[in-house]
């Protein structure tokens, strides 16, 4: 009987730290986010600062697609209606143009991007506009 | 940055839920002298709107949560009519929630000063129907220079202490 509990407490306390581990990684990937964001808000601020309207548009436009992936600042389900309310396309191109682009990238972002990419796929696939 | 003896304490309600943007564009209007109080939210503007009369210049983003932890309205939250047909409908939700707020401003608060619509939103039916009712420009978010949003604002707010100007024919392309 005891090796029965010690069994089925064993098997909960497993379930339970498998599912902490998935909660830290789904938080460690959305504070890497959101340091991204402050970093590249600052970038903007800084290019708002010295009127330059090449680099406003484009950190504007990529703080939008990694807004929309920030599990801490909007909900998922709503990228796509967000998306169809701005310029899909625009916002595919400004995605490739960083990805393309040295500054700004790095590893985490990268990861971000590719994670940005495949979850657009399905948006565009079901957006009236694309269909 | 001088600041402006005509704006000196004025007050801007500035609806805006992107931090970033509120950030860079700003802080040149505090500069200028404008007191500049940003709601990030539908439930935190209409709380600030209870004393509307407050502000000179009210600027709206179309795309805002609807509170701190809702991004859209519930269900039981009346939505307004659609007038002439087009107001609600086909919108996303999210631009639904600004919709309804300049709704609430125009319709139930009948707010008499002037409301500027800054938003990524660029569908041309949804504008020209905020015009329509009231909005005082419509103008894209997008690559906006602090300069420019402060000269902008300083010309609506010159326009609109000028009662002979129809404020309301101004349109952006």
């Amino acid at each position: 009987m005891v090796d029965l509990w010690a069994g089925i407490l064993g098997f909960l306390g497993g379930l339970l730290s498998f599912a902490a581990g998935l909660q830290l990684n789904r938080i460690g990937f959305g504070l890497r986010q959101l340091l991204h964001i402050w970093r590249v808000s600052n970038k903007l601020k800084r290019a708002q600062e010295e009127s330059n309207r090449e680099e406003v548009l484009s950190y504007e436009r990529l703080l939008q697609v990694m807004k929309l992936y920030s599990p801490f600042l909007v909900h998922q389900a709503t990228a796509s209606t967000y998306f169809e309310s701005i310029n899909t396309e625009d916002s595919f191109d400004i995605l490739a143009q960083r990805l393309g682009s040295r500054p700004l990238l790095s590893l985490g972002m990268i990861d971000m991007l590719i994670l940005a990419l495949k979850r657009l796929a399905p948006t565009l696939n079901v957006s009236p506009n694309n269909a | 940055m001088r600041k402006e003896k005509e704006v000196s304490g004025k007050k801007i309600l500035w609806i805006e839920d992107d931090y970033y943007h509120l950030k860079g564009l700003v802080k040149p209007l505090r500069d200028t002298g404008f007191d500049v109080i940003p709601a990030r939210s539908v439930v935190e503007a209409k709380s600030l709107l209870r004393k509307w009369q407050s502000f000179q210049l009210i600027i709206l983003d179309l795309i805002i949560p609807y509170s701190d932890n809702e991004l859209a309205m519930s269900d039981s939250e009346p939505i307004p009519d659609d007038r002439n047909g087009i107001f609600f409908k086909n919108v996303s939700v999210l631009v639904r929630n600004g919709l309804v707020l300049f709704d609430y401003m125009v319709e139930d608060l009948k707010v008499n000063i002037p409301i500027l619509i800054l938003s990524i939103v660029h569908a041309d039916h949804i504008m020209k129907d905020l015009r329509r009712r009231g909005a005082v420009r419509t103008v894209k978010k997008e690559a906006l220079l602090p300069k420019e949003v402060r000269d902008m604002i300083l010309e609506v707010i010159r326009d609109s202490s000028q009662p002979s100007k129809d404020a309301h024919s101004i349109e952006e392309s």
